[in-house]
């Protein structure tokens, strides 16, 4: 499940669990998973569903699942999923870590295997810490990408950078990996020489965050040239859900930026989209491009409002709408558009800065 | 020349317009409410909202865009919630920004926030927020606000007489006596759905008078008693959070348990984002209980009348035909089922 699968599974083996990784999302996950959904649900649910079959097929026996009271459909996943697989006559315990603290106290200390609190402590430390890692190495080769000499030796380097950390689980192990990670990541040759042009990728947390599903989305713009950034990070997304930094957590600042164009949050990553759009156009950035997964919700919510945007910041927006449907070939033809466009106007504005 | 504010047709028009009627004319506002959705309108509707959204906020579009030009005020207040520990749907909360956002020069909006999420006895703070606006007293506010909740509480308890909701709205505005048209046949169908998909007779294509002319009696969600939806909605193993949809589920689990129903019809609109989840739920709960039809109808923009019809007569014939072959085969469906469960427990 992206890269917030990294996070659970290294705090359940802290806590000495055997984990069962689902392999790697694939056309097979997509297929299972949309046709056992209901029609018009939302490709996360459809994808993790996907997911969680081949988890039980490879025998887990127990599912840890997130379930929220928000108003996007977010919320009702492990009812559903749980409702669907029961359905399918799949043997299993399901654990949902829900907005009653209490009780996901108790189920924590269950899962822990008699690990005491400081432990469950030391746990969540280690494995955010090894997420927020991860995505450092992310961010590091967003700015690399556009600028290698040879394509395609970010994603290489990258890959192995991401193997490299995720093999770890331990303090010491990790600090290694990121030093190792770090020295792969920057020994790339690179032509600095570049004017790279920045794009902002905003959209709906899981399709941002998970490759197989965007297509590959962040590769594809980067190769193309594109300094890829984006306002959401799987480290960001876990601590804004604590009810503590609701408030004033990382999203106050595209909450504040949002303001404007809309007033109460709608769920979901609504107001992150359009505040992080706001934010980037602020920033001059070339262009934007946000990702929803079709019938989502907030995102459409969010796709109205960011028309009004686009036309009061003047800043290029790309909508991407994914479904179990979507082509490579029709992907890249329009990134290569968006690009060009962006491409050609920076151009123009250049040659009005040498004019002027 | 009194204010005009401007309620669209649409969306909860059909369960708070008393409420929100009674306010206005209290304060001495004039209330002036959209035509009936109709294929121009929705036309409208959809040249402006973006594509992706479910039906019935297309819907709504059109009917802003038939208010526009002619209101003072457009009141379209963003109702986050309107119970405790519930959202509506994440569309209405976003609506009036979206509508913002989709049209140039539109008169001043009314977005007056309705968060009852966490204290559900606050009803009166927002409303007061509106009335200021008008830049009423306290008290006169406050008086408008009583009256409005006495009328909405007398037509809440009439709805649960079992008359159908479109002709009590009309009695109370005309100010007429009601003429229950239901008819009394002992052929009862359930009609679950949202209210703006249920009532719009445009969008679902008159559905509740084609299940009339067919002689059939229809029961809708706001006909159960809210103690009998709470009571199934707590069974669930996580309460549904949308408000709409809590009660959907919880009353079509009702009538399902309470066997006084023949059939039972789910409508959802397109892309509407809960109705995928109640779909599910619902349809889950209706395998349960073979001795009852069940049929899902999902309504766009598209929808070809003649199809609606054909399954809706397929539909009522074959409750008919089950009804006259009688108890036995019911029976027979019953073992059937207990065989099959028992061969999956072994």
């Amino acid at each position: 499940m992206g890269t917030i699968g990294v996070l659970g599974e290294a705090i359940l083996r802290r806590f000495g669990q055997e984990v069962i990784l689902p392999p790697k999302t694939s056309k097979r996950t997509l297929t299972l998973g949309s046709r056992y959904s209901p029609e018009f649900a939302c490709l996360p649910l459809k994808v993790t569903l996907g997911n969680l079959i081949e988890a039980l097929e490879k025998g887990a026996d127990t599912i840890v699942m997130l379930a929220a009271r928000g108003p996007c459909r977010f919320g009702y996943y492990a009812t559903l999923q749980n409702l669907i697989l029961k359905n399918l006559d799949y043997e299993y315990e399901l654990i949902t870590l829900d907005y009653d603290m209490p009780n996901n106290l108790r189920k924590l200390k269950r899962l822990a295997k008699g690990k005491n609190w400081f432990q469950i402590g030391e746990a969540f430390r280690f494995s955010f810490l090894k997420l927020l890692t991860l995505e450092k190495m992310e961010r590091l080769a967003h700015r690399i990408r556009p600028c290698e000499v040879k394509k395609g030796s970010t994603t290489k380097a990258y890959d192995e950078a991401s193997r490299i950390i995720r093999r770890t689980f331990s303090f010491r192990e990790l600090r290694w990996a990121k030093r190792k990670a770090t020295f792969l990541l920057k020994k790339i040759p690179q032509d600095r020489t570049r004017n790279p042009l920045k794009v902002g990728v905003v959209g709906e947390t899981y399709t941002v965050l998970e490759p197989y599903v965007n297509l590959e989305v962040e590769r594809k713009l980067g190769e193309m040239g594109c300094e890829v950034h984006r306002p959401v990070w799987a480290t960001e997304y876990m601590i804004s859900m604590l009810p503590i930094f609701n408030r004033w957590g990382p999203r106050r600042k595209y909450r504040k930026a949002a303001k404007p164009y809309l007033k109460e949050e709608a769920g979901g990553e609504c107001i992150v989209s359009i505040g992080g759009t706001i934010l980037y156009a602020r920033r001059k950035f070339d262009g934007v491009v946000h990702i929803a997964p079709f019938t989502c919700l907030p995102e459409i919510v969010a796709q109205g409002i960011l028309s009004k945007v686009r036309k009061d910041l003047g800043i290029p927006i790309l909508t991407l709408v994914l479904d179990e449907h979507t082509a490579q070939a029709g992907l890249i033809t329009r990134l290569e558009a968006f690009v060009d466009l962006l491409q050609r106007k920076q151009a123009r504005q250049k040659m009005k800065g040498k004019q002027g | 020349m009194a204010i005009k504010v401007g309620i669209p047709r649409a969306l909860l028009y059909y369960r708070l317009y008393p409420l929100w009627k009674t306010f206005f004319n209290s304060l001495g506002i004039e209330v002036v409410v959209s035509g009936k959705t109709t294929k121009k309108l929705l036309k409208e509707g959809l040249k402006y909202a973006p594509d992706e959204t479910c039906l019935s906020i297309k819907v709504a579009f059109g009917h802003v865009q038939d208010l526009m030009d002619k209101v003072d005020y457009l009141f379209l207040p963003r109702l986050v919630s309107l119970e405790r520990g519930t959202y509506i749907c994440p569309k209405f909360i976003g609506f009036p920004d979206m509508i913002r956002s989709a049209f140039d020069n539109l008169p001043p909006l009314i977005d007056t926030s309705f968060n009852l999420r966490k204290r559900p006895s606050n009803l009166f703070f927002p409303m007061y927020r509106i009335g200021r606006v008008f830049k009423k007293s306290f008290l006169t506010i406050h008086e408008a606000y009583k009256r409005a909740l006495e009328e909405e509480s007398k037509f809440l308890s009439s709805l649960r007489k079992g008359i159908l909701l479109p002709e009590i709205l009309y009695s109370w505005e005309q100010k007429r006596a009601l003429r229950p048209s239901n008819p009394k046949g002992n052929l009862c169908i359930a009609l679950v759905g949202h209210p703006y998909n249920l009532y719009d007779s445009f969008i679902n294509l008159d559905i509740i008078k084609k299940l009339k002319d067919l002689g059939a009696r229809v029961i809708t969600p706001e006909m159960v008693e809210p103690l009998e939806i709470k009571k199934e909605t707590d069974k669930i193993p996580q309460e549904v959070y949308w408000s709409l949809g809590r009660e959907i589920v919880g009353a079509s689990f009702y009538l399902l348990k309470s066997k006084s129903i023949d059939g039972l019809i789910h409508l959802g609109s397109f892309g509407c984002g809960p109705d995928s989840f109640l779909r599910e739920l619902i349809a889950d709960r209706a395998r349960k209980h073979p001795e009852i039809a069940y049929l899902s109808l999902i309504l766009d923009e598209h929808t070809g009348e003649a199809g609606v019809v054909t399954r809706l007569e397929a539909f009522i014939d074959l409750i008919e035909r089950r009804k006259m072959a009688g108890r036995k085969s019911q029976v027979a469906g019953r073992h059937l089922q207990s065989d099959k469960r028992q061969a999956i427990s072994h």
